[in-house]
Formats: C-alpha cells, sequence, structure tokens
C-alpha cells in the first residue's frame, strides 16, 4: 500500500483474518460514528472500523486526520493490523466520545458535521488524553505481544539500534506523554512486562535530548511494535498487477512499515 | 448512415472525441475532479467500487471521462479500460507523503502499458488546499516525472474542492489532443 517494503501473500491473508476476528468483536460490529452495523471500512491511524458512508466523509478530511483503508479491498501493513487489535472502535470512542451527553442525537447534527466536530474539532475528545487510559500502558504491551509483531528476525528489541524514524518515534512520544509517566522508570505494568531498560542509541541526538536521564518513555517506546524487518522482506517489480498475475502468480503486495510509529504518536497527541 | 454523418459533421465543424481515463490510489480525488469537471460542483463521494463515466465537452472537445476505483485489489481491473485511451490523467493527493512512493511506482507501471502508449499525461498535483500539501515541483520530483520518455506530459497543481487548477489542465489536454497528441 505505501510501497517501501512488501509483505508476503500469506501475510496478507493473515491480516485479513485478524481484521475479520476484530470486526466480529462486539465493540467493532457497529460504524464508530454512526453506528450502522457491519462496518467494513477503517481508518488506520484512528483504529476505528466504519461504514462506507461515513468513509466518505473521513477520506474528506484529509490524510493528516484520517486515512482510510477497506478492511476487503486493501493490502494491510502489519502495523496498522496490529494498531486496530490495539485500539478498536470502544477504546477509541472512549477518548473522542468522552463529552459527548448520554443521549446525544448524532444524526440531527448531520454526520458530515458530526464527524468532523468529533475528529476535527475535537469537540468531545477526553481533555486528559493518555491519562484518561490509566491502562493503556498494559494494552501496548499486549498490542505488542500480537502475532503480527513482536521482536522480529530474532533481533531484541532491547539490545538492537534505533532506526531514524523509531528515534523520531520516541522524541515524539517523550514530548507528548505527560510528566508524571516520564519521570518515573515505567509504569508497573511496564516493568514486569519489560524489566530490562532500552538502550539508548547511539546516533540519535533528539532521542537522548529529549529522554534526559529518564528510561520511562523508553521503556514505553521499546514496547511499542516497531519491527525491523527490511531484511526479509523481498521486492518486486512495481505493478504485478500489470502482468495481471496479481491475485495468482506474484506472492508480494505492497506494504510500508512506520505506519503504527506516526499512528500511534498522533493517537498520544489528542 | 447516422454514425456516418455525425462523425462527417464532427470532422467538418472540429468536434473531437476524447477517451479520458482518471488514475491514481484511492483517495487521490478522481471522483471529485470528475464531478468538478461534469457539473461545477463539490459532490460528496464515497469510495469508487467500479467506475463512474460521464461526458464533459470542453473547448469542443467532447471527453469521455472514466473514473475508475483506487482501493488496492481494484488497481489490477484498471487495465480492461486501457484499449483507446487518447489520455490519462493521473490524479496525486499531494498531503498523502507517505504514500507517494506507491503512486510513483503504480504511475510507471501504466507508463509502461503497450495499450497505453500513445496516450498523453496529465497529473494533477491535487489537494492543495490541504496542510503539508507538496507542489508541483515537489510531486514532479517524487513522481520521478523526467523519467518519462516519448510522451507528452504536463503536471498542475490542483484542488478539485476550490476548482482550481483543473480547467487549466484541460486546456492544456485539449491543445495537446487538436495538435494530434493521444
Amino acid at each position: 500500500m505505501n510501497g517501501k517494503a512488501y509483505v508476503s501473500r500469506e501475510l496478507d491473508a493473515k491480516h485479513t483474518k485478524i481484521l475479520e476476528g476484530l470486526l466480529k468483536q462486539p465493540e467493532n460490529r457497529e460504524c464508530a460514528d454512526c453506528r450502522n452495523k457491519a462496518p467494513r471500512w477503517a481508518s488506520v491511524n484512528l483504529g476505528i472500523f466504519i461504514c462506507m458512508q461515513c468513509s466518505g466523509i473521513h477520506r474528506s478530511l484529509g490524510v493528516h486526520i484520517s486515512k482510510v483503508r477497506s478492511t476487503t479491498l486493501d493490502t494491510w501493513l502489519p502495523d496498522q493490523v496490529s494498531f486496530m487489535q490495539f485500539m478498536g472502535n470502544e477504546k477509541s470512542n472512549k477518548h473522542w466520545e468522552a463529552e459527548l451527553p448520554p443521549n446525544f442525537d448524532r444524526s440531527r447534527l448531520g454526520f458530515e458535521k458530526f464527524i468532523h466536530a468529533k475528529y476535527v474539532e475535537k469537540k468531545w475528545a477526553s481533555k486528559g488524553g493518555m491519562q484518561a487510559f490509566p491502562k493503556s500502558a498494559e494494552t501496548i504491551c499486549n498490542f505488542n505481544e500480537s502475532p503480527a509483531c513482536g521482536a522480529r528476525n530474532g533481533i531484541p528489541k532491547n539490545g538492537r539500534k534505533l532506526s531514524l524514524e523509531e528515534s523520531i518515534l520516541a522524541s515524539h512520544v517523550a514530548q507528548i506523554l505527560p510528566p508524571v509517566t516520564r519521570s518515573r522508570g515505567g509504569s508497573l505494568d511496564m516493568q514486569k512486562k519489560n524489566s530490562a531498560p532500552l538502550r539508548r542509541p547511539s546516533a540519535s541526538v533528539d532521542f537522548d535530548k529529549s529522554m534526559g536521564k529518564s528510561n520511562g518513555t523508553a521503556d514505553l517506546f521499546s514496547l511499542l511494535c516497531i519491527g525491523d524487518d527490511k531484511q526479509n522482506l523481498k521486492t518486486l517489480p512495481p505493478s504485478s498487477w500489470a502482468k495481471f498475475d496479481y491475485f495468482s502468480g506474484s506472492p508480494w503486495c505492497r506494504c510500508h512499515k512506520t505506519i503504527v510509529a506516526d499512528d500511534i504518536a498522533v493517537w498520544l497527541e489528542h | 448512415m447516422g454514425l456516418v454523418f455525425t462523425r462527417l459533421f464532427s470532422s467538418l465543424f472540429g468536434s473531437k472525441e476524447a477517451r479520458i481515463l482518471v488514475l491514481g490510489l484511492d483517495n487521490a480525488g478522481k471522483t471529485t475532479i470528475l464531478y468538478r469537471l461534469q457539473m461545477g460542483e463539490v459532490v460528496s463521494t464515497i469510495p469508487t467500487i467500479g467506475f463512474n463515466v460521464e461526458t464533459v465537452q470542453y473547448n469542443n472537445i467532447k471527453f469521455q471521462v472514466w473514473d475508475l476505483g483506487g482501493q488496492t485489489s481494484i488497481r489490477p481491473y484498471w487495465r480492461c479500460y486501457f484499449p483507446n485511451t487518447q489520455a490519462i490523467i493521473y490524479v496525486v493527493d499531494s498531503s498523502d507523503t507517505d504514500r507517494l512512493v506507491i503512486a510513483k511506482e503504480e504511475f510507471h507501471a501504466i507508463l509502461e502499458e503497450e495499450e497505453l502508449k500513445g496516450a498523453v499525461v496529465l497529473i494533477f498535483a491535487n489537494k492543495q488546499d490541504l496542510p503539508g500539501a507538496l507542489d508541483d515541483a515537489a510531486v514532479t520530483e517524487a513522481l520521478e516525472l523526467h523519467k518519462i520518455k516519448n510522451r507528452q506530459w504536463s503536471i498542475f497543481k490542483t484542488s478539485a474542492i476550490k476548482g482550481e487548477g483543473l480547467f487549466e489542465g484541460l486546456d492544456w489536454l485539449s491543445n495537446t489532443l487538436t495538435s494530434g497528441g493521444g
């Protein structure tokens, strides 16, 4: 989908299965915005499942607000799938609709205005952001344990150098997290699941600067799923469809691995 | 007989027909562009599963404009529409910088197609109204347009929402097609 790397057909099939499973969960059986049944579209940076009508509205907001993909017609990236597992409609709405009156008639406003107010104006978003989710760090741990990510290629997460993308994410997270989280060495959950502190990268000045002396953010960061899996991915000529073998011959489809880093950082911002 | 007369009439009075394909990744703005050109209005869209086709009369050319869905798994079907195409309008979301690489790859794959060898190419660097949108020079570089050989092409900055740049592009297209390109 994003052309910087490719995922195998097997992985693509696995993603489809995971997404189908997520869509069967009660929280995801209704569109996150209009509550219509059986959504088949998603916003991959907001981590929500939405109906086709609402997907049209999300698309009109621009990719800086919402990145829409079809659960059935698009190829998904591992990190996008992982983020959907991490988020989902319920958790997302706990944040975006935190201040929404219980009996609010969302259809009266018109869904275009409703969705704009919800995600662009952040009219009903929880004021505390991440603080509204005391268990978020634990959830991120679980998220990391999802089959689509985790320590890949046998490289221990805590022992490898960080890529540029990763250090950018780390600096984002360091800026975004509330000071209380930053000043301790990670939550109890984090320490339980990830006892060894992350070794800081020698190459990343920004990372060191934003981290200061604390390793709390580093711990949280190390829990995020960022696979250093470039060497495992093969590349193919750009468009396998050109030979019409997309479905039959070519085992590869496109993907890009950095989405979730951006998306988690964006989500934490709100 | 009627068809012969229509063609004769068209050739005498300069009315030309052209088959245009509007291609690009999902959510590039293809459908919005089609209906902005055809109706002069911004319409609310949903993702195109399949195609939309409309006729747009402009500069004495009757453009038959095909807007094809851009989702990953339906891009393979674009090629079913390639025969007898005089021009491609390739639409890029200039603010979706993460996906410019795949936009480039799809674009160059299209140019490789035998059935599109004679088609002229108009690129719309769309969504200029959005924050972070790359300008035409940056999109030219990202799509590696300098690699295009033996083909007439041009790029325009557009905002389908604001209605900017679209008809400038269509002007270029009609001039190029009437002067023998495509």
